[in-house]
């Protein structure tokens, strides 16, 4: 289906592709293999839509596919791989932390506040 | 057991965090709990170190909000663990990939894991406890004498049961024996481990060690002998069972099976290699 719907496929439809590799490899080990993978054009098809989405997919379908490429065993070939791992992890980390900025400012100052404070009551020696 | 989750914030913290929670468990567009975690699993399984200890850190600094969404219940079926919630599964992914990446995530942060496993301990499957109490172990962060207990108890039920393979088992052998037990009350949950490793189904598992298995087992149990040969031994015992002894002479563990034609094997000094399975975290 890859092979011949690629062009159709947007970014849950890789994500899934991806996943659901993982999960086959996951049931039957000599599905991982590492040489064929490389070499299999509808997983290069797959490396390259990973590639050019990684903007574009969610969270969950960043973190699934992922955690395909470890389940997998599988860098792709190529300078990808860690182009896409490296703005995957940035994304992820953007995204959680423009959600838990107010919160860590103000975890940050709790707890200073509270470093003086024992500070300046804890016991003298 | 008072969660320090609770006692931490102030009350606008915990309004907060609680919504940021909430955010953090639903959202397709923020990344959950599940996501942080099985990506650390990802990075730390493809040895990408750099990646893992950035993601590590989030973590760390996100952890004391997602508990606050944590389900112990979750994680049974694929449907569930898509939520995204804290669960089991993921805080023992978290610390698993937090030992093998050998980075201490802070005491604080233990401490809460600590403490909310140890309130949920039931709620943790075999490889997790392992992998909890492994990463305490490899990382050198004492949980402490009451969550030491509850862990121990725990396992010594589970282990009289049969759940724990070798692997785990072997594992969990070496790591409990090496924290302290200064305190009467770990020191009775640690008689209570060496008496369920005296039971029919955990002798069937040690039919199945390895070697690395049997080496692990045998020196977390000489620890044990010796921790109950310490001046508090009164309330624990020197290890003996129908097919095997321990002793400890010049520093050396002597381990006597008692099947016919076997001899004895000394260990004089920590397997250097051991680490517990990855648990994968399923996607």
């Amino acid at each position: 289906m890859v092979a011949t719907e690629w062009r159709g496929m947007n970014t849950v439809n890789v994500a899934t592709a991806w996943h659901r590799l993982a999960k086959l490899a996951k049931i039957n080990r000599s599905f991982k293999n590492k040489t064929k993978m490389t070499h299999d054009p509808r997983v290069q098809i797959l490396e390259r839509l990973a590639l050019q989405f990684v903007e574009d997919f969610d969270c969950m379908n960043l973190t699934n596919v992922v955690w395909s490429l470890a389940v997998l065993e599988h860098g792709f070939g190529g300078p990808g791989g860690s182009q896409f791992l490296n703005r995957a992890l940035e994304r992820i980390v953007e995204a959680a932390k423009v959600r838990i900025g107010p919160f860590t400012k103000s975890r940050r100052l709790f707890c200073r506040l509270s470093r003086v404070i024992t500070h300046a009551h804890g016991p003298k020696d | 057991m008072a969660r320090k989750t609770d006692t931490f914030f102030s009350s606008s913290q915990r309004g907060l965090s609680q919504k940021k929670g909430d955010y953090l468990v639903d959202s397709k567009n923020t990344p959950s709990a599940q996501s942080l975690s099985n990506l650390l699993w990802a990075f730390t399984t493809m040895r990408l170190t750099a990646h893992a200890g950035e993601l590590a850190d989030l973590i760390v600094e996100v952890t004391p909000f997602l508990m606050r969404g944590f389900d112990p219940g979750r994680g049974t079926h694929t449907q569930e663990r898509e939520s995204g919630a804290f669960v089991p599964q993921t805080i023992s992914n978290q610390l698993w990939a937090f030992a093998v990446l050998k980075k201490h995530p802070g005491d604080l942060h233990f401490d809460l894991c600590g403490r909310l496993i140890a309130e949920n301990v039931l709620n943790f499957k075999p490889q997790e406890l392992t992998n909890i109490v492994w990463a305490f172990c490899v990382l050198n962060h004492f949980p402490g004498d009451e969550i030491l207990v509850s862990f121990e108890v725990e396992i010594a039920r589970r282990a009289v049961k049969g759940e724990f393979n070798a692997q785990n088992l072997s594992t969990l052998i070496l790591a409990l024996s090496s924290f302290p037990h200064d305190d009467p009350a770990s020191r009775a949950s640690l008689s209570l481990v060496m008496k369920a490793l005296d039971t029919d189904k955990v002798l069937a598992s040690v039919e199945r060690f390895n070697f690395q298995d049997t080496a692990n087992a045998l020196f977390g149990a000489a620890q044990m002998v010796s921790i109950s040969q310490s001046p508090h031994s009164a309330d624990c015992f020197p290890y003996e069972t129908d097919t095997f002894s321990f002793t400890i002479r010049a520093g050396s563990l002597l381990f006597f099976s008692k099947k016919p034609g076997t001899t004895c094997a000394v260990f004089q000094t920590p397997p250097s290699k051991w680490k517990p399975r990855s648990n994968s975290p399923g996607g």
